[in-house]
Order: structure tokens, then sequence, then C-alpha cells
């Protein structure tokens, strides 16, 4: 599928119409996709990019791209691949194809597999499997400590050297503040970044819902926003004292959960440490209230919060305290929902309907469509140190062709490619349907290409 | 919001009895009033009505009950339904069957109505969703949610004492945070109408944002016994009473035990309810469980009604229900 493509007549940017959908925006142009690279945008209809003269057309593969929008290819930056490990609950092969249709050309992945991401032989399979039938490329998260235990430091360089874009804990706590301040300084002197999701090894330990009124009244355990509070205020002073000492841990704060964790990195950012953070997209959307009646499609380990938190959160996004989105991706079994809540696994499958929830949010936050898209390209790109040319966010002649061509206005959900169908929103067509919120949930992924390959087209 | 409530019914009716959260006035009355009927079934000679003959009620108990199982079996056996103790505790769930695969077991078994005792917050509610349209579940407790048919003993023994619902202070003390009859409690008082619902505890004792339960937080149990009617003392599970939660028995019962003393503050006719076990000497005084305010085991007592109330209501309700579309489907013919 290499060589030369001509995507023609598709719009380079989106915006929003009264009725809160996402439209292609501005004059249509062909795009050159050739030689891994996007060799050419340029208004249709202009002799230098696809007319007849050219010659393009006559060895170049066409796409007709009308009605669609060509985007950047989306980046991930906490994805859940499932392998290695258990069967049944995902493959490389089938939840980086998930990912394309979310619209993601690559995706960080949590360390949390089985074995978990702690040495060259699990990363070499994990490249193995991924190369069977290519989706979204994947940039492996190493485990920070050896087997997530928090005890003792996984080879971080040699990780580093052989792929790991990160070091992170995935959803386990690192309880040893000493051993949290070593492994700091470790990643430091390799200007590894290190993936936290804030969460005390204690505080809510047993906890599976957000401890506020609805987990009061279902009789939930609840994990208290201190959790993620406390534990965020040791990263952040533990990366103040990495500065102090030499050289500073680069701090990328992991699926903010509360409207206090999003005031605490606002203020270690204005204090200008070295530090990022995103947000999982579910918690864009959803609040406590939707557990109510024990719905478990709702038990996510970073909990859904209250109301007043989700504001914050999107104020976050808005502001761009809360730098990126990430798609928090975790795909069960049906099994895996088959308990009461909380012996339920935890986790929503996210890359199957990404996109139409992403193309929701310009309504939800009264943002920009632009401004949306940079926290799912441009933005997760430069927490991974790619904003080199063609990871910049705008699709650029010269760039290389990790693209997606999106239709907005698509109303039927395309054929499911995750293993997990663990989400509400498999079948919803609007928010209203789930939460007190208005807003359609539309649009599909319908051609992706990861460094020039065409690796997804369901047209 | 999404998920559709399985205890109710199109037509409004109770199919299953999960919780008493959103059971409204009417319903919650209608059981306490059918309770009323049954009361005198236990006064015959022959303590038995044929209401569920034929019908087979199987005690799916997933965790240890003692004093809820019989309550239940009494219950079911004086309905002059046939009775399946299943004893879960020690059984497949713990070889690792998953708990659908026991249900399906037991449904194939062809039983009518489980009751169901589970650890879990939401057990009932999960059971509810998972069983075929013919079986009725009846929570008998799940984690730290619900436990309603102590939540309609206790609104019964209250009626019976009290005679109505509005203008009553009730206090609750002790640990609401990790109690299901607490919560029982509350949403059926509030439901019903009274003044005021007083909780009273230890801060740790109590859970996040508890006044959404429209409850009043009281600290001092004294000051929260001022002019109530009822007082309703909940039992402080053994491996709370040390550590970081309370730090010992006697410490407790020095702050929020109930004693003659501090009962003095109630009004002269308050009530006292506790839904045992009690822990003499830890929430309640001796004297006090045994003394001539105590209704704590005429609550046993009227649960037995209470039980038989709700079982024949919801399979009653159901024939009547079924019976009432078979007509409509002869009609049209």
């Amino acid at each position: 599928m290499s060589g030369r493509t001509l995507i023609r007549r598709v719009a380079l940017g989106a915006c929003r119409d009264t009725g809160g959908r996402v439209r292609a925006d501005g004059d249509p142009h062909d795009v050159l996709v050739a030689d891994g690279r996007i060799a050419r945008v340029s208004p249709s209809g202009d002799d230098r990019a696809g007319g007849a003269d050219t010659g393009d057309r006559d060895d170049a593969h066409a796409i007709d791209g009308t009605g669609l929008i060509a985007l950047p290819g989306f980046t991930d930056l906490y994805g859940r691949l499932r392998e290695p490990g258990p069967a049944g609950r995902g493959t490389l092969a089938r939840e980086t194809r998930a990912a394309l249709a979310g619209g993601f050309v690559r995706v960080a992945c949590a360390p949390d597999t089985h074995p978990v991401i702690e040495d060259v032989a699990t990363l070499e399979l994990i490249r193995r499997r991924a190369a069977v039938r290519p989706g979204a490329e994947v940039l492996p998260i190493a485990a920070l400590t050896r087997g997530l235990d928090g005890r003792e430091l996984a080879p971080l360089a040699t990780l580093q050297a052989d792929g790991c874009v990160a070091a992170g804990q995935a959803d386990r706590p690192l309880e040893d503040t000493g051993v949290l301040l070593s492994a700091m300084q470790y990643a430091a002197s390799f200007e590894l970044p290190l993936f936290m999701t804030p969460r005390d090894a204690r505080l809510g330990a047993e906890g599976c819902a957000h401890d506020g009124a609805i987990a009061s009244r279902l009789g939930l355990p609840g994990i208290p926003v201190a959790a993620e509070t406390v534990a965020l205020a040791r990263l952040l002073e533990l990366v103040r004292e990495s500065v102090v000492r030499g050289r500073g841990c680069r701090l990328h704060v992991s699926r903010l959960s509360s409207a206090r964790g999003v005031a605490l990195v606002a203020e270690a950012k204005e204090a200008g440490l070295s530090v990022t953070a995103d947000v999982g997209i579910h918690h864009l959307l959803f609040s406590e209230a939707e557990l109510d009646g024990f719905d478990a499609r709702y038990r996510s380990a970073v909990p859904f919060r209250s109301a007043g938190d989700r504001a914050a959160l999107r104020d976050g996004v808005r502001s761009g305290v809360i730098d990126a989105i990430c798609s928090d991706h975790a795909p069960h079994d049906g099994d895996a929902r088959l308990a009461p809540f909380p012996a339920c696994a935890p986790g929503l499958a996210a890359y199957d309907r990404f996109l139409p929830m992403l193309l929701a949010l310009p309504a939800l936050l009264d943002m920009p469509v632009a401004d949306v898209l940079r926290r799912v390209t441009a933005a997760p790109a430069r927490v991974l140190g790619l904003a080199t040319a063609g990871h910049d966010g705008r699709l650029a002649e010269g760039a290389t062709a990790s693209l997606i061509l999106v239709d907005p206005d698509a109303a039927e959900a395309p054929p499911w490619l995750g293993a997990g169908r663990n989400t509400p929103l498999e079948n919803a067509r609007d928010l209203s349907e789930l939460t007190d919120e208005r807003a359609p949930l539309r649009g599909a992924v319908r051609v992706a290409f990861v460094g020039g390959e065409r690796r997804f087209d369901t047209r | 919001m999404s998920l559709p409530d399985p205890q109710l019914g199109p037509d409004g009716t109770l199919r299953h009895l999960l919780d008493l959260d959103r059971l409204d006035a009417t319903m919650l009355t209608r059981i306490l009033d059918a309770a009323e009927g049954f009361t005198g079934v236990n006064d015959r000679s022959i303590r038995k009505v044929p209401l569920l003959r034929g019908k087979t009620v199987a005690n799916l108990f997933f965790e240890n009950s003692t004093r809820t199982r019989t309550a239940f079996e009494l219950a079911a056996t004086r309905l002059s339904a046939d009775i399946l103790n299943v004893d879960l505790v020690t059984s497949s769930t713990a070889k690792g069957e998953s708990l659908l695969d026991t249900l399906r077991v037991l449904e194939a078994l062809q039983c009518d109505l489980f009751v169901v005792r589970h650890g879990d917050s939401g057990a009932a509610h999960f059971i509810a969703r998972h069983v075929g349209d013919a079986i009725v579940v009846v929570n008998g407790g799940d984690g730290r949610h619900s436990h309603p048919t102590q939540g309609l003993l206790d609104m019964f023994t209250i009626r019976r004492h009290k005679g109505r619902f509005d203008r009553l202070v009730v206090v609750v003390v002790g640990d609401i945070r990790h109690s299901r009859v607490a919560r029982s409690d509350i949403a059926a008082l509030v439901t019903l109408g009274v003044s005021e619902v007083r909780v009273v505890g230890p801060r740790t004792l109590l859970p996040a944002e508890v006044e959404a339960l429209g409850v009043v937080v009281f600290d001092e149990l004294d000051r929260a016994l001022v002019d109530a009617d009822v007082v309703m003392g909940l039992r402080l599970q053994k491996e709370r009473m040390s550590g970081a939660t309370v730090p010992s028995e006697s410490e407790f019962y020095r702050t929020y035990g109930l004693n003659e003393e501090r009962l003095a503050r109630a009004k002269p006719d308050a009530i006292v309810m506790h839904p045992g076990p009690t822990n003499r000497g830890v929430e309640i005084a001796a004297s006090v469980a045994d003394g001539p305010r105590s209704v704590i085991l005429e609550q046993v007592t009227w649960g037995i009604a209470v039980r038989m109330a709700v079982m024949s209501m919801i399979i009653g309700d159901r024939a009547a229900t079924a019976a009432s579309a078979r007509e409509r489907a002869e009609s049209a013919r």
C-alpha cells in the first residue's frame, strides 16, 4: 500500500455548527502522500497538486475526500493493549486496529501487561506481535519498578534504549517515597519522562467509586479526592527536590480526576516545574451520577467524580493546564462485568467510540474544534518529545504521513474492532442517552495512514 | 440514569425488593399495611397461610447470617412455601465458580424466589438484572448498601409504637458508614416524612457527604438525643473496634454508647431499637437493651410478618399481572 496516494477534495479544517456538530470547514484541498511523507498539500483545482498535467493522477492511487476532513493522526498517552496477557481481553493486532478506528496513529502502551514491560524480551515480543498486522504504532511505557511492585527499579536505561518512551506504575501505587525519589532521579539521568497516575497506596485502597454522595448512598467503598491529591502533591514536591539536586525529573501526570488535582498541576506549572498532564476522555463526559443503580459500565480505576470535578477538568483542558486528552482504553471481555459492581474489573474500552466522544467535546467544552484536536495531536506529541516535523498537530508538507480521514457526520457506528465492548457508548447516538447533557455522538475514521502506509480503510 | 431500575415493573408494581431508596411512601405504606394482616397468623393455632403453596424459596447466603436467614425461613414456612437453604459461603463460588454460574444452576432448579445475602454492595441489583423473568429477588443484605426487610420491619415497629411518621425525631447512632441497615432506615424514614433524622457518630464512621441522604449530623450524642422519639443503635463490627477507625470499645461506649443517663434526654415515650446482635457495653448498655424503652425483641418478631408481606405481595402482584395479561390476550382473540 505504499507508493503514492492522492487524496482529492478533502477539507483540512473543521468547525462546529449551531447544532453542536462538527463539520468540515474551509476550501477543499488535495493531499499527496508519497514515500511515507505528505509530499504536497494544495487547494483543489490548483495545478500544482494533482492536476492532470503533473502526471500525479496517472500513477497515484486516488481517494475521493469529499465530505471528509484530513487530520494528523492522534497520539494516545495511555492505552492498554493487553498483550502480552491473558487470552480474550485483547491482542496487539486487534487493539492497535481499534486505535486506528479511534483516530490514533500512535499509542503509548501501558506497562501493566502480563508480564509487565520490564525487560527487553517483552519489548521484543510486543514488537513482533504488533508487526503481525500493523495498526497504530506502539510506543511502550516501561514499568518504573520491577513487577510494578514499587520496590526495585526496572532497567530503565536499557528499556529506553530499546524503545520505551516513558516509565510509569500504571494503576499501581508506589508507596515508598524513598524509592520514588530515587526512581525520579534515575529517570532524570536519561531524560526519561515519568508517566504517573497519582493515587495514594492506602487512602481508598479498597475503594471502587468516588467517595461522594452517590457512593455513600449505594454503600460503595469510596476513593477520596485526597487519594489523588496527596499522591500528586508528593510527586510534585519530589520533582522540585530533583531539580534542587541538579537534574529535574520530567513528570507527566496521567489521568487526572479532580478539581483539586487540576489546581495542583496549575500551581506547579506556574512555579516553572517541568510538568504536563492529561485526562481520560471519559472523565470529560461522565461523573459519579452515572454510577447510580450500580451501573458497572462506569467502573473505572480512576473514578468518575463530582460534576464540579468534571467541570474543573473541562476548564483545565480549555486553559491548557491539562495538556492532552488520552483514551485510558481498557478492554475487557464480557465476563469482567458479570459481577456485582465492586467485584467488576475496572476500566472502559475507548477506541471504537473515541472519535464520536472527541467530536462531542467542542460543544460540551465550548471550545474551537482545532483546540480540541490539538489536545490529541500536537500536545501529546510534545509530551512524548515527538514535536519534530510532522508531529506539530497540523497537516504539513514534508511531515511523516500519519494521518486520518474523518467523516464527521457518520451516524452509523462502523464494525466493532476492539476485543472489549465494555463501554456505555456502544449504542449511544447522543450523550443525553447516558447523562443529563446533550451532544450528538457521530463521526467515524474512514482511512488511516501510518508512516505513509494505508493501514485502515472502511470506505 | 441509563440503567432501568429492575425493582419496579412497568406498571409500577414491585418485581423485586432490592433497596428502599426508590420506593415511594405509598409503596412502603402498602407493605406495612400488608404486614399488619400477617401479624395475626403468628397467633393462630395453625400458623400457616397457603399463599406461597407450591412455590420454592431459596435462601442464597453468600455471607454468614443466622438471624436473617432464620427469619426468612420462618416467614416462607408460614406462607406454606418450600424452602431451600443454600450455604454459599463454603460452596461453589468459593471454588472459583462465578456468581452467575451459581445463579444459573439455582435457576435451573426452578426456584421462584431468591433471598440473597452478599458481601458486595449492589449484589442484589446485579442478581436481579441477570435472573430470568420468573424469579423474584429479595435482598437479604448486600454489602454496605441495603437491608430492605430490616428497614421495613424497623418502620413497622415505629408505626406500631408511634402510629405515624410525621413530626417524629429519629436518632441513628453509631457506625453509619459501614451499615446497610442505617442506609435502609434513613431512606425509608425520609420517604415516610419524619420531621428529622439525626445521625451521630465519630466522623470516621459517617459516610462522605452524608447530609445528601437527608439527615442532620450531630457530633455529640447527648445533644442529638434531646426530644428524640426513636433511638436506633447499630452494631459496631468487631474488626472496627480497634485501629484507625475507633480506638477502643470502651472509648466508643464512653462517647457514643446508649445508656440510661443519656436516654433521659429523649422524650419520655421514646423507643430504643437495634438490628441485633447487640454488643452490650459497646454501643448499648445492657440495662437499655433489656429496659422498658427497648423494642429490640419486638423488631425480631415483626420481622416475620414483614417478610411474609414482602414475599406474598411480590408473588401475588406478579400472578395478578400475568393473569390480567392472559385475560387481555384472550379477549383480544
